[in-house]
Parts: structure tokens; sequence; C-alpha cells
């Protein structure tokens, strides 16, 4: 794992200060509110519905046993026990007291943690494929690319007030892991033949209010200019995008607003005229994140694995191969019944931290589906693990399943929600109990929100379900189809809005007959795909 | 208003008129001696990337910051190539050292910045 230096610990120790000082002058109200605005979000700190929230960066989805060990204590401490992880790899607390967010900062700094840049209009934390490092076909090993773009994005001084936000993802290899085209910025690295390694640049994707898949800008440059030509685009959308209305202030909205071919070229014109050779990336950097990152594991002989049911069903639906022989990378389903997605207590993030110390070179990672990870795990060692996290509720074998459903926080806890989406994520684990059922059903993504700022990522799910006001009642909207792996879509609208106990049954229906109409071998998505939207149609609002 | 070179000083100046940040490359305003920014609110920050392209397309006159910078800003604001920035009266007497560097590396390059000018009488 990327250890930090003495620059980068003394850079957010300086933040804790600064961040403590801004609040002095906040509250002694010195600081009006709207300039303590930027700084708080910029340090993680929303106020939503019932108390401030703080979210936490995890820097590319990977943290060490230590960290999340603290991150227990924060959470018991300043807390009510326990955090939540986020589908953009970080964690957020959602109950803490204003006055002790700086203490809390200061907490996280003594583990190299922090919230910096979580939130806000500024280049957010990057996040990247949470099996990176662990599968065979990569060109590097992308943390490496997001450990350099959080450097450079890291109190840039020209980016800290960008029009909007500005989310950066990051893969290197063919499947996407990380949903690049749903980003403001996509990277995908490969190698070269010319250049070594290279990357592709897709820009303008988001989810939000107008979700629309990113355009691939750039092709096979050389990776040493990735910065220079990051900092092209940046300088392009600080200086054109639009200011005068939220909605419309992302880059997706520039780049369609310009035209591809006019952006494309603005951002070349930049880049050729305010080429900065001290961005470049030298090979000796590249080696030295590399090195930084690798996990170092031995070969392992590997025997055929036997055991009771419960282990085959968890090996066969929870872990993963890993590219070196004799180890998996162990999946942790967060989506349990009667827990909120995403949510773990603060005794499970320290068993979790402990299982990482003792079976997975004490490194954890967090997915963009609210799960964790044990990356490196040897096969000799699962039948122990299993026996562990089945003692805390944490062997859940439902990984991709149509329980491992994601949900942002809805009506329960934010201010914006239309509608509840934790019930809605309860009533599929209750409509959909048996396992078996689960598994015969196959791979299969629901995402909810509870409004249009989409932060359960409705858009690109298989199923997708969006909380909608309607004559002051919550009522959801289903979409079919989106994905955001390879040809990435956004999902299709199946029809009018259903109230809230009507989602499930409606959800059943469609399964059922999935089950019995479906091809050999095809799963959910593909079926959509074949049958269409307006032919599904029918058979959903059968009974209405 | 107080306006700041970045050493915290007080500077005698007086302002251009300022300067469209969006449309403002160096072949158009390269020969002034001052060019002036000014920034719209508090939030934005267009006159950052403006100020730090002038600079890497070789602008060595003097670049000034007006508007709302404030003090959280300021670093920021040398560090993107300003020479002096405005606050109001209000924050010039909360003025610590820590604003203009409250950071002691940055991941950066630096961005080159005109010769700090002097203080007032
Ligand atoms: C609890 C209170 C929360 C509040 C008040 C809140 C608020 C918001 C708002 C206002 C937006 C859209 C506006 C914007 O683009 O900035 C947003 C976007 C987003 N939120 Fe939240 N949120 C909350 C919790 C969460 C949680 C728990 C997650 C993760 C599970 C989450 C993930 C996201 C994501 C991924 C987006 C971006 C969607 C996109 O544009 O691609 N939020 N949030
Ligand atoms: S999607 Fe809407 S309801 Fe859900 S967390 Fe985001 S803003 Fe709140």
């Amino acid at each position: 794992m990327y250890q930090y230096n003495s620059i980068d610990q003394a850079i957010v120790e300086a933040r804790v200060s600064q961040f403590a000082e801004q609040m002095n002058r906040y509250l002694a109200g010195t600081l009006p509110e709207e300039q303590f605005m930027p700084l708080r979000l910029q340090n993680g700190l929303y106020i939503q519905r019932h108390a401030p929230m703080l979210r936490v960066a995890i820097p590319y989805g990977t943290l060490a046993g230590y960290q999340l060990r603290h991150l227990a204590q924060i959470a018991r401490q300043y807390d009510r026990g326990y955090g939540h992880f986020t589908t953009r790899q970080n964690i957020q607390f959602n109950w803490l007291a204003l006055e002790q967010v700086p203490e809390v900062l200061g907490e996280l700094a003594t583990v190299q943690m922090h919230a910096i840049q979580t939130s806000g209009a500024c280049v957010r934390n990057t996040t990247t494929d949470p099996l990176a490092g662990t599968v065979p076909d990569e060109a590097i090993d992308p943390r490496v690319v997001c450990e350099l773009i959080r450097q450079w994005s890291t109190f840039h001084p020209e980016f800290a007030y960008l029009p909007r936000k500005f989310k950066i993802a990051v893969v290197a290899t063919e499947e996407d892991r990380a949903a690049i085209e749903v980003h403001d910025v996509g990277i995908r690295v490969k190698t070269h033949a010319i250049h070594g390694l290279a990357f592709d640049l897709w820009v303008g994707g988001g989810l939000g209010r107008t979700p629309l898949l990113g355009h691939r800008l750039l092709a096979d440059l050389p990776l040493d200019e990735l910065r220079n030509w990051l900092t092209a685009v940046l300088r392009v959308y600080n200086l054109a995008g639009r200011r005068d209305n939220k909605y419309k202030a992302r880059i997706k909205i520039l780049v369609n607003a310009m035209g591809v071919e006019a952006f494309r070229e603005a951002v070349t014109h930049r880049y050729l005229t305010d080429h900065d050779s001290e961005l470049k990336i030298s090979t000796k950097t590249l080696q030295d994140l590399s090195d930084s990152f690798a996990c170092n594991l031995q070969p392992q002989p590997v025997e055929a694995q036997t055991g009771t049911t419960a282990f085959q069903r968890w090996y066969l639906q929870n872990t993963k191969p890993h590219r070196i022989m004799g180890y998996r990378s162990v999946f942790i389903s967060l989506k349990r019944p009667g827990t909120a997605p995403g949510d773990v207590t603060a005794e499970q993030m320290e068993i979790v931290a402990d299982l990482a110390d003792q079976f997975s070179r004490s490194e954890i990672r967090t997915t963009h589906d609210q799960n964790l990870i044990l990356p490196h795990v040897a096969e000799t060692d699962l039948q122990e693990l299993l026996q562990a996290l089945s003692a805390h509720d944490l062997a859940h074998p439902n990984l991709g399943l149509i329980s491992d459903s994601i949900a942002c926080p809805g009506l329960d806890f934010c201010s914006l929600a239309n509608a509840p989406s934790l019930s809605l994520a309860e009533a599929l684990h209750e409509t959909f109990s048996d396992l078996d059922e689960q598994v015969d059903i196959g791979p299969l993504e629901v995402k909810i929100s509870g409004c249009m700022n989409a932060c359960g990522h409705h858009h690109i799910a298989h199923i997708g379900i969006l909380g909608v006001e309607k004559k002051g009642q919550p009522w959801y909207q289903i979409t079919l189809g989106g994905r955001d792996q390879q040809g990435a879509a956004l999902g299709k609208r199946l029809g009018p809005a259903v109230p809230h106990d009507d989602v499930l049954p409606l959800i059943k229906r469609l399964i059922d007959t999935y089950l019995s109409e479906r091809q050999r071998g095809e799963y959910f998505v593909g079926f959509v795909d074949r049958l269409g939207v307006d032919y599904l149609k029918e058979i959903s609002y059968a009974t209405h | 208003m107080p306006l700041i070179n970045q050493h915290g000083e007080e500077v005698a100046l007086s302002p251009t008129m300022a300067l469209d940040p969006t449309e403002s490359d160096i072949a158009s305003v390269g020969n002034r001696s001052l060019i002036t920014f000014a920034f719209d609110s508090s939030v934005d920050g267009k006159a950052f990337s403006a100020a730090a392209l002038l600079r890497a397309e070789g602008y060595s006159g003097t670049l000034l910051g007006v508007g709302p910078v404030g003090l959280d800003r300021l670093a920021y604001g040398f560090r993107v190539g300003f020479d002096v920035l405005e606050l109001t009266d209000a924050e010039w007497q909360l003025l610590q050292s820590h604003h203009l560097s409250p950071f002691p590396h940055h991941y950066q390059p630096q961005t080159r910045s005109n010769q700090p000018l002097k203080k007032s009488a």
C-alpha cells in the first residue's frame, strides 16, 4: 500500500489546523456563511436532515487495518457507533456534532486519513477498480494513477473553485469496474506499442438530473502526459463552464453545449499552448509508486476446495480469483436484512480490520456497490475466514445478486429526498429471502435513489428505482436495462410511477417473467435487451 | 479597501478596469503593465485559471485580483500568479501569516510570479 511520506503527513496536519481556524472564525461570526460553505464542503462536511455529516476520503478505495480500526473508534466516540460506506468508496459519519469536526479531522490525520475534497466544487476523490492489483490483465495498478491524480489535485490552486464538483475514475483493464463512462472524466490506462503505457480519456459523463454517458475525447496518449492533459481539460472547464445555474454547471453540460469537436479543439489548444514540463510523469515516479502498491505474494499450490454447502456457496458467490495462484479476493457483503446498505458497526469494522491483518496483508478495499473486500486471502485460510465472518453477520453470500442492492439514504436521512429508499432495500431482502432463488435469478443489480440527484445511481442499474413525489406522496419510477460496464447504458423508463407498496410486486412479476421466459444462460439484463421495455411494461403493469 | 501582496503588506496600486477572465489571452493583453481580474463572488474561481494561464504564457506585468477574494483564498491566488489581492477592511484586521501560506509543501509545481511589490508608504 502507498505509505504517506513526511510531506503528505505535514500537508494533512496543516489542513487540520487550517480548518480548525476557519471553523473558529465561522463560530465567532467573522467568516460569513457563504464563504464558510465551500470551506466546510471541501472538508467533507455537509449539513443534512438530522446532524452534520462528515464524508471521509478513502483514496481509491484502499484502507489499511489500522485505519479501519481508527474509523471504528471515531464511530464509537463521536458518532452513534456506526459508519456508512458510500458508492464512491468513501465512508460517512452521519451524527457528528459540528464543533467536534476539527477534532475528528485531527484524529483522522493521525492515521493518514482526511476529508479533503470529498465534497464541494473541486476535484473529488478519484475512484477506481476495487480489485486493483489483484486481477491478471492490468496495464498497471490503476491506484498508481489515482495517487498521482490525488497529489496533483489536492489543493490545486486553480481548481478549488470550479463551477461544480469534478469526479474522475480510472481503470487499467478492458473490463470497466469503475464506471468511467459516467464520470466527469474517465481514464482507461492500457499498454501501448509505442508509448509503453497510454491512456484514453472520456469526458462529460455523469448521473444526477441529466444522466449522460461520456464521450471519448482523447485516445492513445502517452501516460506521462496525463497531468498536462487533465490540466488542459480543467482549464477549459473552469473558464467556460456555467456558473449561473447549478444544474447546468457540470462539465457534461459544457461539452454538449460546445460540441465534442469544439471541446476537443479547445483542450488540445490549451495543452499545446500551456504545457508544463514539470507535470510530466517520470518513469521513476511510476516505478516507485507501482512498487509501493505491489502486494508481493508468493504463489501457493492450490487444492480443490471442499467444504460444506455453505462454504461452497460463499466461495462461489463472494470470492474472486486473484492474479497470484493460491489466493482469492474475498467480498464482504454489507447488504444484510435489517441493515441499511453500506452501514457497518464499529465492532464490525474492528473485526474486519483484525481479519485484514490476519488474512489479507492488512489491506481492505471499499467498492462502488457499498461492500468491502479483503483482497489477498490465501485459499488455505478461506475456511477459517468464513467462520470468523459468519460469527459477525459478515458472510452473507449475496454478492451481485438481487438483494445486493444499492440505496441512497433517502427520506430517512436526506433533506432532499422525495421518497424512502432504505425500506425498499429491506423489502427486496424480504421478497427474495430465499438464497437459492436469488442464485437462480443470477446477476442482477438493483439501485435505488430517493430523488433525481441519483446518489443511488439508479440510471445504471439493471433495475433502477427512483423516488418521485406525486401529490405529496412518495412514488417510484422504474427503469430497466441500465449498466455501467462495457457498453454502458442508461436505463429506460418502464412506465408510469407506482406507489411504495406496488414496487416489489411489480419487480416480482418482472422476475417471474424472466424466470419463465429466459433463454439458456441469459442474464436478466440480456433478457431486457432482447424483449425490450415495451413488452415488459405490459407484463409488469398487468394487474393495474 | 486594502490591497495586499504575498507578504501580507498593503500596497498602493490603482486598479485598472477588470478584464474578462474568459477572454484574456497573452496576445491581446500581454503588453499591459497591470492587469486586474475581478472575482464575481466568493465561489467564483475563473480568475485563478486566467492568472495561471497568463503567467504560463510569460506575462511579467502585475496581476491584481479584486472582489470577494477572502482570507481563505489568498494563498491560492498568490500561487497562481497574482501579485496583489484585495481584502475587506475586516479581513485585513484578521489577516495572519498562515492565511498567506497555510501549507508547508505543495504537490503542484510553483507558478511563476512577479517580484513582490513594495509596501505602500
Ligand atoms: C445523507 C445525506 C446526503 C445528502 C444530503 C446528499 C446530497 C446530495 C446532493 C444534493 C447531491 C446532488 C447534488 C450534487 O450533485 O452535488 C448528491 C449527489 C450524490 N450523492 Fe449524495 N447525499 C447524501 C448521502 C449520500 C450517500 C450516503 C451516498 C452514497 C451512498 C451519496 C452519494 C452521492 C453520489 C454518488 C452523488 C453523485 C451523483 C452524480 O452526480 O453522479 N450521497 N448528494
Ligand atoms: S438521491 Fe436524493 S434522496 Fe438520495 S441521498 Fe441523494 S439527494 Fe438524498
